[in-house]
């Protein structure tokens, strides 16, 4: 392994740490909303998206009816799709190996492995490893995390109180930053964050993020004259 | 709650990540979606932050959020290590609700 690799899966570890306590705070979650352990470490284990999982959770606890609850839910995993269009890029070979690569597509692993400046041509080696150590450490993490927090339950206190929910847009943030060099990726962003600044308040759960998307638009055509 | 429930959101979500990763993958994108694809990231990223940061609370919680985002992410500029950004964001929001009662 070499010290970049090496940096790489540092990164990864340290975002499955932290994701491992979100995992605590979703088993938590499940539990007081009436869904069994055996519900919280099974959603976690083949769900596997946790903004999915909270909406889920977070609509039926609310009152919502189970076709808002799933509606969300797949709202939200549909960025995914996207995400995978990225991967697939990384992972030329066979069938087996994709369907493989295509349960660990989540913000965390495409993150990681879009951080590491690959081109987007293949080979794309640094980005293979951004993703396989995102998603795995985040797997392990999201999972060991649920167990933990639907067998304690309700005993935990506020997940608040620790600041952990500062920590989540932080991670987000931190592998946002190398994208915001060019000013294409300034522009999309900037255009992303008004966008769910504006609906965030009114919209369903995960519209605005999704909305967001149309920022690639505008810094599209910055970015073809910027090549020019 | 029903186990149809936790099956028909898992297969769903694998659907859709498995159609993402099928996809596209025989396809050869041309240069205006190679650059359109290269800012999903950006996009993304900058849309999960913002909507992370102004999720449901008080208001005390989102200011003491906005403080540990903040702090995150200057630690960010200067490119402190990840474990850095994600303990000293989470330490300083703890301490602000604590200070804060």
């Amino acid at each position: 392994m070499t010290p970049g690799h090496r940096a790489i899966w540092v990164d990864g570890v340290a975002i499955g740490g932290a994701i491992f306590f979100v995992g605590v705070a979703f088993g938590v979650l499940a539990r007081s909303n009436g869904w069994s352990v055996a519900q919280a470490c099974v959603m976690s284990l083949t769900v596997f998206t946790g903004a999915s999982q909270f909406a889920l959770v977070g609509i039926l606890g609310a009152g919502g009816t189970v076709a808002a609850g799933v509606a969300g839910a797949l709202l939200l995993a549909s960025r995914n799709a996207v995400y995978g269009a990225v991967v697939s890029r990384w992972f030329p070979e066979g069938v087996m190996a994709r369907a493989a690569v295509a349960q660990l597509v989540i913000d965390e692993s495409t993150g990681l492995g879009a951080a590491q400046g690959d081109s987007l041509d293949q080979p794309a080696p640094r980005a293979r490893i951004g993703f396989l150590a995102g998603g795995l450490s985040v797997y392990i993490g999201w999972n060991l995390g649920t167990l933990l927090g639907a067998m304690v339950g309700r005993a935990v206190g506020d997940v608040g109180a620790l600041g952990l929910d500062a920590a989540f847009p932080a991670v987000f943030l931190a592998l946002l930053v190398p994208h915001l060099r060019a000013r294409s990726g300034l522009l999309t962003a900037g255009i992303a964050v008004g966008i769910v600044t504006l609906g965030v308040s009114w919209a369903p759960a995960g519209l605005p993020v999704l909305a967001a998307l149309i920022a690639i638009v505008p810094g599209t055509v910055l970015r073809q004259a910027e090549a020019q | 709650m029903s186990w149809w429930i936790v099956a028909g959101v898992a297969v769903g979500a694998y659907l859709l990540k498995a159609a993402g990763v099928f996809g596209l993958s025989r396809a050869r994108p041309g240069p205006v979606s190679e650059a359109a694809l290269a800012l999903v990231p950006a996009a993304l990223l900058a849309a999960l932050v913002t909507a992370q940061l102004l999720t449901d609370g008080s208001t005390s919680e989102l200011i003491t959020r906005s403080l540990g985002v903040s702090v995150g992410g200057v630690l960010v500029w200067r490119r402190a290590p990840l474990v850095l950004v994600i303990l000293a964001s989470a330490a300083t929001t703890a301490l602000a609700r604590f200070v804060a009662g």
